[in-house]
């Protein structure tokens, strides 16, 4: 019961009233406004499934021979994976300074307070991706594109023109797209917010932000498994393109990751001194 | 004003933050050099095999982290500057305000004095932080790439590039002037911090503010303005404040250009944080 109430009241203050979720919708409806855009150079009007995948978008396969001019980062991508951290970044540490401790005392364990917080975590990716799905049907709907899991080969090219697209890419079914533009970067953008959670108990939040964003950047240029932005990235899935990462497996190391992260910051948070000198950051 | 500055400028060298933010920058600005040392390797394995002239392609000068355009370390250390340029004292006003600290200090002086003297340090704090980084990958690249001069022809600078003459007539010059331009954008950056500090509830939000801010804004760019590549001024120059820290853009960015942004972003943060801060009679 007592857990039960702790996760109730996180829910209510770490995600009803936080008011940066605003920024997902507008966010995504900028990202779809640009693919609309880029399908119509390549006279395609796509469907929701593109749409989708033009959001999680970021950089094909590259090396430092590949590249040419430059190495720009994929913003759109990067502001994808950055927002979510963002919104989950503050709360449970401005908790534990405020009515923490006397939430830590009446649960009885301090456990019970760690592990209300990943699932309060959990629960704000599930409505960051939930905000962004909706956001793109509601941007279908006003434009007329089919709302369905369809993707023609025509809008596939174009979505990943710079990439080795395979030929199955235009007969992936409803399932898979279920599973690499939706479950598979659900669970890199949990497993990224977890790691953050961590990394900001070990160390401080804003020390944990940026170590993650780190690993967003370093991932959008290099393809590593170990690297988990990197299934984030459709444009890296085995599902239709040549050399691409493993999403299967990449589903399991998100997976373990996540677990990884809630078990060290159980063991951590037993015994952390939660009374921690705040005065700098 | 000399021992309210000083106080300001003690308190911001023995904060623990600034250690933190240059050891983390060093620290990414280590893997542009190990990027460095393979480099080194591999034009070393296959100039055995076909026996290329002059060093040129390992110059220092297209090679370190504010010339190399393609390293890893390099994008990371770019991307995250305005994180390191805020963590180190831009949080302190909020600090102060919050404990109480700055209105005891505000009924013994002008306030208009320890508005003037936070600002230098934090502005100094965000530069010492990002250009001591940058001096030290200079300095361990210095260990395994030549000094030589480079060549236009294997670096991305050109004409209507940030002093891109200087970078091949005196180089020493040009990587003194991209430091002193980095250090300006830090110090912008982190004052940035600290007038989002007069605004927000929480200090982790605004030390965010300057990163979130410049992402943001070359997300609106990139989003908003789709075509701008075409349209004849926005073509021509950088309009992604994200590349414009880099010293070397795809886009055009004379030097001119780039400190003409600056000067406006410093004296737009100026104004706001002098008019916000003097507003109330106290903090």
């Amino acid at each position: 019961m007592r857990c039960f109430k702790l996760i109730k009241y996180d829910l209510k203050q770490g995600i009803l009233k936080n008011r940066l979720y605003l920024l997902v919708p507008l966010s995504t409806v900028i990202i779809c406004n640009q693919c609309r855009l880029h399908l119509a150079a390549w006279d395609q009007s796509g469907t929701w499934a593109i749409y989708l995948a033009y959001c999680f978008r970021g950089l094909q396969r590259i090396s430092r021979q590949t590249l040419s001019g430059g190495f720009q980062i994929p913003v759109f991508w990067v502001l994808m994976l950055v927002l979510p951290l963002t919104v989950t970044l503050d709360y449970p540490f401005r908790d534990i300074k405020t009515i923490g401790p006397q939430m830590l005392v009446r649960s009885g364990r301090r456990v019970t307070w760690w592990l209300s917080k990943c699932f309060w975590n959990l629960c704000s990716t599930i409505v960051y991706f939930a905000l962004v799905l909706f956001s793109v049907a509601v941007f279908c709907f006003c434009l007329k594109v089919p709302i369905s899991m369809e993707t023609p080969m025509g809008s596939m090219m174009a979505l990943f023109s710079e990439a080795d697209i395979t030929e199955a890419a235009g007969e992936i079914t409803a399932g898979q797209v279920l599973f690499v533009f939706i479950i598979i970067p659900f669970s890199a953008v949990a497993a990224l917010n977890m790691e953050e959670m961590l990394f900001s108990l070990i160390f401080r939040p804003i020390y944990g932000f940026l170590f993650s964003v780190a690993l967003v950047t370093a991932a959008s240029y290099v393809t590593s498994p170990f690297l988990i932005g990197n299934y984030a990235n459709v444009t890296r899935c085995d599902a239709f393109i040549d050399n691409g990462l493993n999403s299967q497996s990449g589903l399991l190391i998100c997976i373990g990751v996540l677990f990884v992260s809630i078990a060290a910051g159980a063991l951590i948070f037993r015994s952390r001194d939660i009374l921690l000198d705040y005065k700098e950051l | 004003m000399k021992r309210i500055l000083l106080c300001e400028l003690r308190k911001m060298i023995q904060a623990r933050t600034l250690l933190w933010a240059i050891v983390i920058g060093m620290a990414i600005s280590l893997i542009n050099v190990i990027e460095n040392y393979f480099l080194t390797q591999w034009f070393y394995d296959i100039q055995e095999v076909i026996n290329t002239p002059g060093y040129q392609t390992l110059s220092i000068y297209h090679n370190w982290i504010n010339g190399a355009q393609m390293t890893v370390g390099e994008t990371i250390f770019f991307t995250v500057l305005p994180l390191l340029a805020a963590i180190p004292f831009s949080w302190s006003l909020w600090n102060e305000k919050h404990s109480g600290y700055a209105n005891q200090i505000l009924i013994r002086g002008e306030k208009k004095t320890y508005l003037l003297a936070k600002f230098i340090a934090v502005f100094l704090s965000g530069g010492i932080a990002v250009v001591t980084a940058m001096i030290f990958n200079f300095m361990a690249n210095a260990w395994i790439l030549p000094l030589c001069n480079t060549t236009p022809a294997l670096t991305g600078s050109g004409d209507g590039l940030f002093l891109s003459r200087l970078l091949f007539t005196c180089p020493k010059i040009y990587v003194l002037l991209c430091l002193m331009t980095s250090f300006f954008w830090a110090g912008t950056l982190a004052c940035l911090g600290l007038v989002a500090s007069l605004f927000m509830r929480s200090t982790v939000i605004s030390v965010l503010f300057p990163f979130g801010l410049f992402l943001g804004s070359s997300f609106l760019i990139d989003g908003l303005v789709p075509s701008y590549a075409d349209a004849e001024f926005l073509g021509r120059f950088e309009t992604s404040p994200m590349q414009l820290l880099h010293a070397m853009t795809l886009n055009s960015n004379p030097a001119w250009y780039v400190w003409t942004v600056q000067l406006t972003l410093l004296t737009i943060v100026f104004v706001v944080y002098y008019l916000r801060g003097m507003r109330d009679e106290m903090l």
